[in-house]
């Protein structure tokens, strides 16, 4: 099931080989580390450039949105994988994410 | 070569996201309530799912179809790199559609090993880039048509290679609907002559063919049947201008409400009006189509006698066209609406007319444009386009964050 979030989250990345490479991020006063980078993409409107990621932990996939004008990461969207929803996700203690 | 991405949307967005992988998904445009499927992944196929397939009807084949809304971004962006990777094997690269390319490949053969070769790198490459989920097919052939024949045989993640021992092998194992260019018309055109298989299209008189479908047609179909094209590929850094220039919406809601209908012909008409003066063109033919309830569409055309491009001037056609249309139509309620503009021509330096009224509403056309591009698409809208679909759900998203 798709939600559409679309919140500014604060999030870790590394630079690595010219790349963008985003670790964890924290949305909801929770940390989720990111497991897998599915799928990197470019899109433009017509003042800016902006950098998609697609990530994932065990359960739930993320899409993530980088604006570097302005130099803000943005949470578009969350997809659940079975038996797993928006309750259940911020209340999982396990795959590594953790209350702070 | 000819190079086709296997399900190109679903397997972009099974890339995206590892849960919805070997799982049956289809894309939708913008109502993913509402819609069709625009794209089917290989698994939802084997269910018998189709592309532009009604949702609805998806879901009745099987229930559990992961439904996903169209990122066009993504999309866009891979055939973009894909144009770049394809261009270091050779320059002559021609995008066919947002999935498909052809590459003449037939100069730069000598630095491979053979054609299994690029073939292969170009597969890695794409692999590389974009992750192992998105993978396509490709057709080799003497010609362009020969090669998008074969790149759909052997689906998905294919390579079909057709050289001089094997081509008429293949041009009898295919029907002729198999063929870009033949369609269920000419098909059926075809089959009033007596044709109905590639041996049979072979073996007819080209005079029977000149008759019935004209000298360039005729020729067309005698040559392909043979396995022959002229068609070459074109080189990467010729911009080619459209012939047309056409947008089609599908009503939220079926409405026989001619305000309604009127204010998304208005919005439409914006659309491909500065679509048409972003090319720097003009038009001379305009067209328009409605699709009823019952999925019967009704068209009109015109064409006139100088060469135009504002909004009200395509639009004050477009609603003359309209009225015709809706005269016949007789109430019922319509769900999709098109405004084509065709006859094309590249702007010259004289002016579309001298008269002032007619100066003012192309600057006003001019200084629209330079808003909506400085500031994003429908910043700025015609009044008469407020109660159109897509600019009343931009009002309404507004207004929920207020």
């Amino acid at each position: 099931m798709y939600e559409c979030i679309n919140e500014t989250i604060d999030i870790t990345v590394c630079f690595n080989n010219k790349k963008i490479v985003p670790i964890s991020f924290i949305w909801k006063n929770k940390e989720y580390i990111i497991k897998e980078i599915n799928f990197v993409h470019i899109s433009y409107d017509e003042k800016n450039k902006y950098y998609h990621f697609a990530v994932s932990t065990d359960t739930t996939n993320y899409k993530l949105k980088f604006d570097p004008k302005n130099i803000k990461w943005t949470l578009e969207e969350i997809f659940f994988g079975e038996g797993i929803n928006l309750y259940t996700s911020l209340n999982d203690k396990s795959n590594n994410a953790y209350r702070l | 070569m000819h190079i086709d991405y296997d399900s190109f949307f679903a397997s972009v967005e099974q890339q995206a996201n590892p849960f919805i992988r070997n799982k049956p998904v289809i894309v939708t445009g913008s109502s993913i309530r509402k819609g069709i499927a625009c794209a089917a992944s290989k698994e939802a196929k084997k269910l018998g799912i189709k592309t532009a397939m009604p949702v609805f009807k998806a879901k009745q084949i099987c229930p559990n179809v992961i439904v996903v809304k169209g990122d066009g971004t993504k999309y866009t962006y891979i055939q973009q790199e894909s144009l770049k990777i394809f261009n270091t094997y050779t320059d002559l690269v021609e995008p066919f559609s947002i999935d498909e390319a052809f590459l003449d490949v037939s100069s730069t053969l000598s630095f491979f090993d053979n054609i299994e070769a690029i073939a292969s790198s170009i597969k890695n490459d794409i692999k590389n880039k974009f992750g192992a989920y998105i993978t396509c097919s490709i057709g080799v052939g003497p010609n362009k048509l020969i090669a998008k024949l074969v790149s759909d045989l052997k689906k998905p993640n294919g390579l079909f290679i057709v050289n001089k021992d094997n081509l008429q092998e293949v041009l009898q194992n295919i029907t002729l609907r198999d063929f870009c260019g033949i369609g269920h018309k000419i098909e059926m055109r075809l089959n009033r002559l007596g044709v109905y298989s590639v041996f049979d299209l072979q073996n007819i008189d080209i005079n029977i063919l000149y008759t019935e479908f004209g000298n360039v047609a005729g020729s067309f179909l005698k040559n392909a049947s043979l396995g022959i094209s002229y068609d070459t590929v074109a080189h990467t850094s010729i911009k080619i201008k459209p012939k047309s220039i056409s947008h089609q919406h599908t009503l939220y809601k079926n409405t026989k409400n001619k305000t309604i209908i009127k204010a998304n012909i208005a919005h439409l008409t914006a659309m491909v009006a500065a679509r048409l003066r972003k090319q720097n063109m003009k038009t001379a033919k305009i067209a328009l189509w409605i699709r009823d309830k019952d999925k019967i569409s009704h068209g009109e055309n015109i064409s006139i006698s100088r060469y135009i491009d504002t909004n009200h001037e395509i639009l004050h056609v477009v609603n003359i066209l309209f009225n015709k249309l809706y005269a016949k139509i007789k109430l019922k309620e319509i769900r999709l609406i098109a405004v084509g503009l065709s006859g094309l021509k590249i702007k010259d330096n004289t002016p579309n007319s001298i008269f002032s009224e007619d100066v003012k509403q192309e600057k006003l056309n001019q200084t629209i444009d330079t808003i909506n591009e400085k500031f994003g698409k429908f910043s700025i809208v015609q009044a008469n386009t407020l109660l159109a679909d897509t600019t009343k759900t931009k009002i309404s998203s507004f207004l929920k964050h207020t």
